[in-house]
């Protein structure tokens, strides 16, 4: 129920053209750019905890979350997880639009290996978070509302009863409504004992679910530890990051009362 | 620097997934792939029997009827017939699954970036779902070359295993294609064309022997025309050219064990396209 990330380096080879990947299988010489997504990550999630991962855009969470999902490999390292593992990487990955809500989560009970009772009963709890009626369960997936297709997608990927649950920013779409339903699902999951990586750019939500959290910045573990340590680095940097905003605004502004008739759309630099 | 695959050390357990998942997923997606595939049509699962014979149709009144070839060796009313069936029994499945397989890792891309799952069991996918039109094809021509009164011989105990060689050379290529396809597009569009052109330099609509002696070799090159060989031999009793076992043999080994290893060193790729 544990996941360690051991010594995890993750590099992808970027082709300027397609020919070029070609090239470099047949003569064996160099014909990509490495980009290094994540570098020296080394660091384990507790059994039974409940771990945030906060940073900018594009600071190599996902691909965290991916390695730890195992959509991807690692180019060094290893990760390691025991249990069952479900991974909410994207909200509704995998669904067919053409398909009924019941074969939807019929075929995420098969990409879990489950058939015969076991998929009924996956069946079962996955319609009952879903709140959707059977008859509507019975229309193709691409007649749902986006709210339908969110709680059912919601449903379907942790309808498994993970040891083990992954989400990545799943928490932040939806209405209200889904928002608190889809927390309730990770806390009781967590009272069972599940271990729940996930990462949110919503502060106050990781600062009330997690014990740990970590600071992923430019593709290294910036800072790790209990959470309100971290996420409170986390905000003064990003404070740091915007300060010359606030300065440039203040000096707009005074130039403003200087000379009234200056331009003034300088003051909102984006 | 090598190539990372040679250099990796990673060992993903994230998808600890055994033998008998994995069973479950492929049989399932293989029921959803045919449900989807006759969805909405009429006839909706004669389809299946339906193109097979329009096929062998065809063929048989260009061929058989209107060009009058004949298959010298195999004395029988029909001879051209069980001839032609014995070529489609192996070519129908095959174009079925690598017509289908080409495109599948492309199609999904998205979904493996997104859900942790093998993805050797798309191209697998695509080769079950070819299984139906092979199981059609061999029976119709084991009912019929015996309703003819050609065998049955003792030879047919050798289709089992030119079945499954048949399955490992398709899986075999249908990895290489698919992978190919992803990373460079191009590859759909030669296969498309290539497919027709592979169609006739294979003896399905022809009889080997209506080609001039000094070309017999060169068909040993084409690991389809060995396999109807074999298999117009096994069932039907014809001249088989001599090597034609040990080159099917080493076409398995090489198709089979290097589509999966050129599937395998490129596997990287997948789901990671930035």
């Amino acid at each position: 129920m544990t996941i360690r990330f051991e010594g995890i380096e993750k590099t992808y080879m970027v082709y300027a053209r397609p020919q070029d990947r070609l090239w470099e299988w047949v003569t064996r010489s160099q014909r990509h750019r490495v980009h290094v997504a994540l570098t020296g990550v080394d660091f384990k999630v507790q059994a039974g905890e409940t771990f945030g991962l906060i940073g900018e855009n594009g600071a190599g969470k996902s691909t965290l979350l991916k390695i730890a999902a195992g959509t991807i490999r690692p180019t060094r390292g290893q990760v390691t997880q025991e249990g069952r593992v479900a991974a909410l990487l994207e909200l509704g990955a995998g669904f067919h639009p053409e398909e009924s809500g019941y074969d939807n989560i019929r075929f995420m009970a098969a990409l879990h290996g489950l058939e015969g009772v076991a998929m009924e009963d996956f069946i079962v709890r996955a319609t009952a978070f879903s709140e959707l009626t059977p008859e509507t369960l019975e229309r193709p997936v691409k007649t749902y509302s986006s709210g339908m297709f969110m709680r059912l997608a919601f449903a379907a990927a942790t309808a498994i009863d993970p040891d083990v649950l992954i989400v990545d920013e799943a928490l932040s779409v939806g209405d209200l409504h889904f928002q608190k339903k889809s927390l309730n699902r990770i806390l009781e999951l967590r009272e069972r004992g599940a271990t729940v990586l996930f990462c949110s750019h919503n502060l106050y939500q990781v600062r009330s679910l997690c014990q740990r959290a970590a600071w992923v910045h430019g593709g290294r573990i910036q800072a790790i530890g209990a959470t309100e340590d971290v996420v409170t680095a986390y905000e003064s940097h990003e404070r740091r990051r915007y300060a010359h905003l606030r300065v440039e605004s203040n000096e707009a502004a005074e130039k403003k009362d200087a000379a009234p008739a200056a331009t003034t759309s300088s003051g909102a630099p984006s | 620097m090598t190539r990372p695959e040679s250099s990796v050390t990673a060992v993903s357990s994230a998808a600890p997934r055994n033998a008998r998942q994995l069973w479950v997923l492929w049989r399932y997606w293989m029921v959803r792939e045919f449900k989807t595939r006759y969805a909405g049509s009429v006839l909706g699962f004669a389809w299946a029997f339906v193109q097979p014979l329009a096929s062998l149709a065809i063929f048989y009144v260009l061929f058989g009827l209107v060009l009058a070839v004949r298959v010298p060796g195999l004395d029988v009313n029909n001879g051209y017939l069980l001839h032609l069936l014995a070529g489609l029994a192996v070519w129908l499945p095959f174009t079925d699954a690598i017509g289908r397989g080409v495109g599948c890792l492309a199609a999904y891309e998205d979904f493996l970036r997104k859900q942790p799952m093998p993805a050797e069991i798309l191209p697998a996918v695509s080769v079950g779902g070819s299984l139906l039109v092979l199981g059609i094809g061999y029976g119709l021509l084991l009912v019929l070359s015996v309703g003819q009164g050609v065998g049955p011989y003792a030879s047919l105990a050798w289709l089992p295993v030119l079945v499954l060689a048949q399955i490992a050379l398709t899986y075999g290529l249908t990895l290489l294609l698919s992978m190919a396809h992803f990373l460079w597009r191009d590859v759909g569009s030669m296969v498309a064309f290539g497919l027709q052109l592979w169609f006739y330099l294979t003896p399905i609509v022809y009889p080997l022997s209506q080609v001039p002696e000094q070309f017999h070799r060169w068909f040993l090159f084409n690991p389809l025309a060995c396999l109807v060989l074999m298999v117009q031999g096994a069932v039907l009793h014809m001249p088989v050219p001599p090597g034609t076992p040990v080159a099917l043999a080493v076409w398995v080994v090489l198709l089979g064990g290097g589509g999966w290893w050129f599937f395998r060193s490129m596997k990287s790729a997948l789901g990671e396209a930035l």
